[in-house]
């Protein structure tokens, strides 16, 4: 843009300065032409004019001597020489530049040539001329003399059209002088302009040049300040410019470290000396690699130094086909990722030691307690015969829902157990979700009647069959209600829901109205093995394992589990089963699909 | 014309072109005029034929040796062939040594040439023009004719009042 306004500008006063010159030169040319055109018709018109009046005064004198001079003085041979010298100016009237120029003015030529008639004539007789012959000489004579009036009338005209040139060539000259004077002052005013703007351009320039220059030295000593190594390439792989990190680095091979080295010369260089342990035994092979990625670099990579250190290597080409190349050191990283993934490594071989003891517990456990709850329940019933006191029979019955307790908690915790262990499979059927939540909710209902809680069902009619593990989907809703009613204090309502979401999926949800948590909370019942530290709940039973266990159901179900609450108003469990379980869109038939629930 | 004449013009030559310099040259007697008298050279010269000048009269100019020049001159129209012989040849026949010819015609008209003009261009003593004899009304009898049209640096106005006609004497100085 700039560039482009100032070549116009240039242009312009070049153009401004070539017409000035040219008009100068014009005008001087003129002026020359004038001058010479003055010269000649001052000095040549009136010098022949002139010379022909005295040469023919000059011929009348010698004429008059030779007829009355006592003694005679001249001859007639001088007669006739004047005579042929006036004879010898006339024809200069009429031919030549002079000639050209005279037929202008007046009748010059016709004096001339009238002139010439009468010598032509008076010639026999001035040859033949005696002194005696006075008549005939009077005759010539008085002719010769009527020359004279005309000439010096030619003289006159000559001088009036002389003057009249004069004045109108001094006007010319004048207007000649005039524009050389504006012609100077145009190539003076434009030379000037000129000059200022180039002053100008060589201030901007030398200001540009020097911001160049101290850019350029503020980057350096940005690159220098690098942590990381740094070096820049130019388009033929040579060295442009590196940083001290990078000379420290390539400090074995420092002889060759200078502006111009190949890139390729360097590597060289420091595999000959055995500094990347992975390219030993296959030194060419690994440059060649190292050469591609040069060339055509991609992603970073990384390479471990004989020194033990790790660098990552990222090569990026530059614009002008240039490459730059950063070394940064990842050997703190490298050595932390190692301890990470060693401790990682242990905990995992602890929670596997850990999951396969509880397996291993939970069947031992179980084994006794079905011992346990089969007699407890003989006992309470009384099958056997009376046991004597009512007191035993309450005996029996606690027995045995204590043992029934313990039961759920050993198979809550054997199924954590096995789906942490990845031993869990579903076990797959249509499933129609009400009539699954129907069943759930028919083992809750003494549980919440005796704490005064209503279990309100919602569950849409028209909702699809959903392709899951009766089971466990009957497991999701006796734990999450069970524990809504559990933790209801004085009664209360639970709401157990299900219908489609909008992406197709099926949504299933309780809720209740209870004290509600805090977010904190939130987070932690949804953890295995915690439970609140609420002491209103403390004292009712329950393993802490079975909203995680809820989790953990869904997830397997390929779905979400969501948990919301809030503290004096109540919670909502989510459980989202996602579209690609949905089977077709009619409503689920009771006992339908593609087989009925267990 | 004698064969005595001859001799002495042919010698003169001879001892311009063996010894250089006509400072140099020995003074030798020019052959007499026996016709009129139409040029008269005096001043610095070795060869004379009467007193101190050299009188020619046509018959001593046209054995110098005469050559045609064809030009143009600021006083005619067209192109004129006049003949004549060269001054250079006629200043080395009279002996000439001097820088400047004083060139004077019959009314007296005087004018200062250079000798380097001679030397550095053939410029004749023209006696004819288109063939017939210049008669004085013609500038004759004698007139110096510049090339002018061969050597265009001739043209300057400068030169035509070297161009004297009617000339009767040539004063070497």
């Amino acid at each position: 843009m700039r560039i482009g306004r100032l070549i116009t500008v240039y242009s312009v006063l070049g153009v401004i300065i070539l017409a000035f010159s040219a008009s100068m030169i014009f005008s001087f040319n003129n002026l020359r032409k004038y001058e010479q055109l003055a010269r000649n018709e001052l000095t040549d018109t009136t010098w022949i004019l002139a010379q022909a009046e005295v040469e023919l005064i000059r011929f009348l004198y010698v004429l008059d001597l030779y007829m009355y001079a006592e003694p005679p003085v001249v001859s007639k041979e001088d007669v006739i020489e004047h005579m042929e010298i006036f004879w010898s100016r006339l024809p200069l009237f009429l031919e030549g530049r002079e000639g050209r120029r005279l037929a202008r003015i007046g009748d010059a030529q016709e004096t001339a040539r009238r002139a010439l008639e009468t010598l032509a004539r008076l010639e026999p007789v001035l040859t033949g001329l005696d002194r005696s012959d006075v008549g005939e000489y009077q005759a010539a004579r008085a002719e010769l003399h009527g020359l004279l009036a005309p000439l010096k009338r030619t003289l006159i005209d000559a001088r009036q059209w002389q003057d009249a040139a004069d004045n109108i060539r001094t006007e010319r000259l004048d207007r000649i002088y005039a524009e050389l004077i504006i012609a100077s002052i145009g190539i003076l005013v434009s030379s000037a302009c000129l000059a200022l703007m180039l002053l100008h351009e060589i201030r901007l320039a030398h200001r540009a040049q020097s911001a160049e220059k101290r850019a350029l030295l503020q980057l350096s000593e940005a690159i220098e300040s690098f942590s990381d190594a740094f070096s820049l390439f130019d388009k033929d792989d040579r060295l442009v410019m590196c940083n001290q990190r990078f000379r420290e680095m390539y400090a074995s091979v420092d002889e060759l470290l200078k502006p111009g080295v190949k890139f390729e010369t360097l590597i060289r260089a420091r595999i000959e000396k055995g500094h990347v342990p992975e390219a030993v035994g296959r030194e060419e092979e690994w440059i060649q690699m190292r050469m591609r990625r040069h060339r055509n670099p991609s992603d970073d990579f990384e390479i471990l130094q004989r020194d033990g250190c790790w660098f990552r290597i990222s090569e990026r080409r530059t614009k002008d086909g240039g490459c730059v190349c950063i070394w940064t050191d990842i050997t703190a990283m490298k050595q932390r990722q190692q301890d990470l993934a060693e401790q990682q490594r242990r905990a995992d071989s602890a929670n596997r030691a850990k999951t396969d003891f509880l397996l291993t517990m939970s069947h031992e456990l179980r084994t006794p307690l079905n011992a346990i709850m089969g007699f407890s329940e003989v006992m309470k019933q009384e099958m056997r015969g009376p046991l004597g006191s009512s007191q035993y029979v309450e005996y029996a019955n606690d027995i045995y829902q204590s043992a029934r307790h313990l039961l759920a908690v050993i198979n809550n915790l054997l199924d954590i157990s096995r789906i942490e262990a990845g031993r869990m499979e579903l076990d797959e059927h249509a499933v129609a979700i009400g009539e699954e939540v129907e069943k759930a909710l028919r083992l809750l209902e003494d549980e919440a009647s005796a704490v005064d809680v209503s279990l309100v069902r919602a569950v849409d009619k028209d909702l699809p069959l959903l392709l899951g593990d009766p089971h466990k989907i009957q497991q999701i809703v006796i734990n999450l209600a069970g524990n809504a009613i559990r933790y209801m204090q004085g009664g209360g309502r639970v709401v157990i829901s299900a219908f489609r979401d909008g992406e197709g999926g099926i949504v299933l949800c309780v809720e209740d109205d209870g004290q509600g948590m805090s977010e904190e909370d939130v987070q932690r019942v949804i953890s295995p093995f915690v439970r609140l530290s609420n002491p209103l709940v403390r004292q009712q039973d329950g393993t802490g394992l079975g909203l995680p266990l809820v989790k953990a159901l869904v997830e397997l179900h390929g779905g979400k589990f969501e948990l919301t609450s809030t503290p004096g108003e109540g919670t909502v469990a989510v459980a989202h089963f996602p579209c690609e379980r949905v089977l077709g869109d009619g409503p689920a038939m009771a006992g339908g699909g593609l087989a009925g629930p267990h | 014309m004698s064969s005595r004449s001859a001799c002495s013009l042919a010698a003169a030559l001879l001892a311009v072109l063996l010894l250089g310099p006509p400072a140099a040259a020995p003074a030798a007697a020019l052959a007499e005029p026996e016709g009129r008298v139409i040029l008269t050279v005096s001043g610095k010269i070795r060869n004379r034929n009467g007193g101190a000048d050299a009188r020619f009269d046509r018959a001593m100019l046209e054995r110098i040796g005469e050559q045609d020049l064809r030009t143009t001159t600021p006083w005619t129209d067209g192109k004129q062939t006049f003949r004549g012989v060269l001054v250079r040849d006629l200043l080395a026949a009279v002996g000439a040594w001097g820088d400047t010819v004083h060139a004077i015609a019959i009314n007296d008209y005087s004018y200062r040439i250079p000798v380097s003009d001679f030397d550095a261009y053939p410029v004749i003593l023209a006696s004819r023009m288109n063939g017939e004899l210049l008669r004085i009304r013609e500038k004759g009898p004698l007139w110096i004719i510049y090339p002018r049209d061969e050597f265009p640096e001739l043209r300057e106005k400068a030169v035509e009042p070297r161009m004297v006609w009617q000339v009767r004497a040539l004063v070497i100085e």
